[in-house]
């Protein structure tokens, strides 16, 4: 009996270093082109959005975004922060349900999501300090009996700052350089880390690098180059060291956007580059906007044959209001594109309610359907309350 | 839309697989070509021609799903298990001697899924997580399998194919 209990606390623990702290950045891509919006940076600090939210964008999310009024801004308008200083903070409560096809059948779990706190501090008019900090989660229990030899995690903390970086960014459109710790820009950039276009290409959970990116933005196109290199710091990002580079274009009187991206990274011996096509396109009359991102990896080894991966993800995002919209994403993850029993399909459903300013309500749907073995099925409430 | 279709699939005869005839003209269809390459996408033959190797099979499979930030990354070590790179990981499958315990292999139901009656100790309790030359009492084959065990990783299961090239680098002796 009690090694069954400590099985489930275990599972329980699996299930919550899964989705703990899920959302790396609160991007909301469906919100480019539908709310009046063409850039990433008109609502966010974020040149590549995500995160810390402008004032433009604490106002469309208090009188736009939500389906009852109210104050978008920080602590709800009750305190005018300085125009230098910048506040906020994302904070999520999750009830997840899983089934994986294990002997333990459908394993819940309710759990902190996330808790993280956003500062931006303005130097000057042209350069900044963004820093966030947050807590983790993570599946190594305490005190757990080991057997010898065994590695020790080489970062205990719990405590963590997954984004810090110096931009210098004169104006909202224009060119902008950074150097510091965050997610080169790339993809589509969901929140949610559990989609293979993230999980698979060196965007997962806490995987950040160390980098010096620089671009363009403008309402027309957007260009970022991305030099980076491993976590050496807190030891929780990514390994690689390369390069990646995202170029978008507006089309059809900015309501549809195309974009090509390449990434390049390296790491003991091994080596991928990545090719993709990013695409959406809104169809404005019927509150529709279709979305897709497919990218094919050339992995090489140090001796075997290169390979080449396929990641991807399309589907449609139907929002009746601003406040609601409803994702239904088809993905694809083929280790070797050569062979047929190296695929996994997924069908995705997100469903995000913004009741009221700073509140939201999420429900995820998912299930994984790998070759040869049973589906996988995830259900995920949270609730999420922004500074 | 059918004829732009039939466009589309002179530039991709082969779906993704072929994607060697991208020029200028197909950058303007980029739209459809990406919903449309993840359709024609399901290419690929039943024959595994995949090298059989640690060195491949280490960066393309485990790496990825097993290294993840809060499990057996370099930073977690979750169960004392580091996968962060291959040198790592195959001394955390073949190393390590880790107390295994397995459940009572129930009847199976009837969608094949093996029901599990409470842990107990197996039958050789410490040992590595794999046994070269025998995949099928290697440890880390019956999670990612889920048979007897808790799956591996535990928020996706592994394709198949997967799963099969890395039993046949254990059946030939889970050499680096």
């Amino acid at each position: 009996m009690i090694s069954r209990l400590v099985r489930l606390f275990l599972s329980a623990c699996a299930l919550v270093a899964v989705f703990a702290v899920t959302k790396s950045a609160n991007a909301y891509p469906q919100w480019q082109f539908t709310s009046g919006t063409t850039r990433c940076n008109q609502c966010h600090f974020n040149p590549a959005g995500g995160g810390l939210l402008r004032g433009y964008g604490r106002d469309a999310a208090g009188e736009d975004l939500a389906t009852f009024d109210g104050n978008g801004g920080f602590l709800h308008g009750a305190v005018e922060l300085p125009d230098w200083l910048a506040i906020g903070g994302d904070f999520r409560l999750a009830l997840a349900s899983q089934n994986v096809g294990g002997p333990n059948g459908t394993e819940t779990a309710l759990f902190p999501m996330q808790a993280d706190v956003y500062t931006r501090i303005a130097m000057g008019e042209s350069f900044s300090l963004n820093v966030t900090g947050g807590i983790r989660g993570q599946a190594r229990v305490p005190d757990e009996p080991l057997p010898a030899g065994s590695y020790e995690a080489v970062n205990g903390h719990r405590a963590i700052s997954r984004e810090h970086f110096v931009m210098w960014q004169p104006a909202a459109q224009g060119w902008y350089a950074r150097a510091g710790r965050f997610f080169a820009p790339f993809g589509l950039r969901f929140a949610e880390h559990i989609l293979y276009i993230r999980r698979d290409l060196g965007f997962n959970l806490l995987q950040e690098t160390y980098n010096v990116s620089g671009g363009y933005i403008s309402n027309d196109w957007e260009l970022h180059i991305t030099a980076f290199g491993p976590d050496l710091v807190q030891k929780l990002g990514a390994r690689e060291s390369g390069a990646a580079a995202y170029y978008e274009r507006r089309l059809f009187e900015e309501k549809a956007s195309v974009a090509v991206q390449a990434k390049f990274s390296t790491v003991d011996g091994t080596s991928r580059i990545i090719g993709g096509l990013v695409a959406r396109y809104f169809i404005e009359p019927a509150r529709l906007m279709f979305l897709g991102e497919a990218n094919i990896v050339n992995n090489r080894f140090d001796g075997p044959a290169a390979q080449n991966q396929l990641v991807g993800a399309a589907g449609f995002t139907f929002l009746p209001w601003n406040s609601l919209m409803f994702t239904a994403l088809g993905e694809r993850l083929q280790t070797a594109i050569q062979v047929k029993d190296s695929a996994t399909n997924a069908a995705t459903g997100l469903l995000n309610w913004f009741p009221y300013p700073h509140v939201e309500m999420q429900l995820v749907g998912r299930m994984q359907m790998p070759t040869g073995q049973g589906n996988a099925t995830t259900i995920l409430l949270q609730v999420h309350y922004y500074l | 839309m059918r004829t732009q279709i039939a466009h589309l699939l002179r530039f991709f005869p082969q779906g993704l697989c072929g994607l060697t005839n991208v020029n200028v003209t197909t950058l303007k269809h980029l739209p459809s070509l990406v919903g449309l390459g993840l359709l024609i996408g399901a290419c690929g033959s039943a024959d595994d021609n995949r090298p059989a190797d640690w060195d491949y099979i280490a960066p393309a499979i485990i790496i990825p799903n097993c290294a993840t930030s809060s499990c057996h990354s370099e930073a977690a070590a979750a169960a004392g298990l580091d996968m962060s790179t291959p040198a790592k990981a195959y001394r955390s499958l073949t190393g390590l001697n880790v107390d295994i315990f397995t459940c009572d292999q129930g009847d199976d139901t009837e969608d094949g899924k093996q029901t599990c009656a409470p842990m107990k100790p197996a039958k050789n309790p410490s040992r590595a997580l794999i046994l070269p030359g025998n995949p099928a009492a290697s440890r880390t084959v019956s999670m990612m399998r889920a048979r007897g065990a808790d799956r591996m990783p535990p928020d996706r299961p592994l394709a198949d194919g997967d799963i099969a090239l890395f039993e046949e680098w254990i059946a030939l002796g889970a050499k680096r």
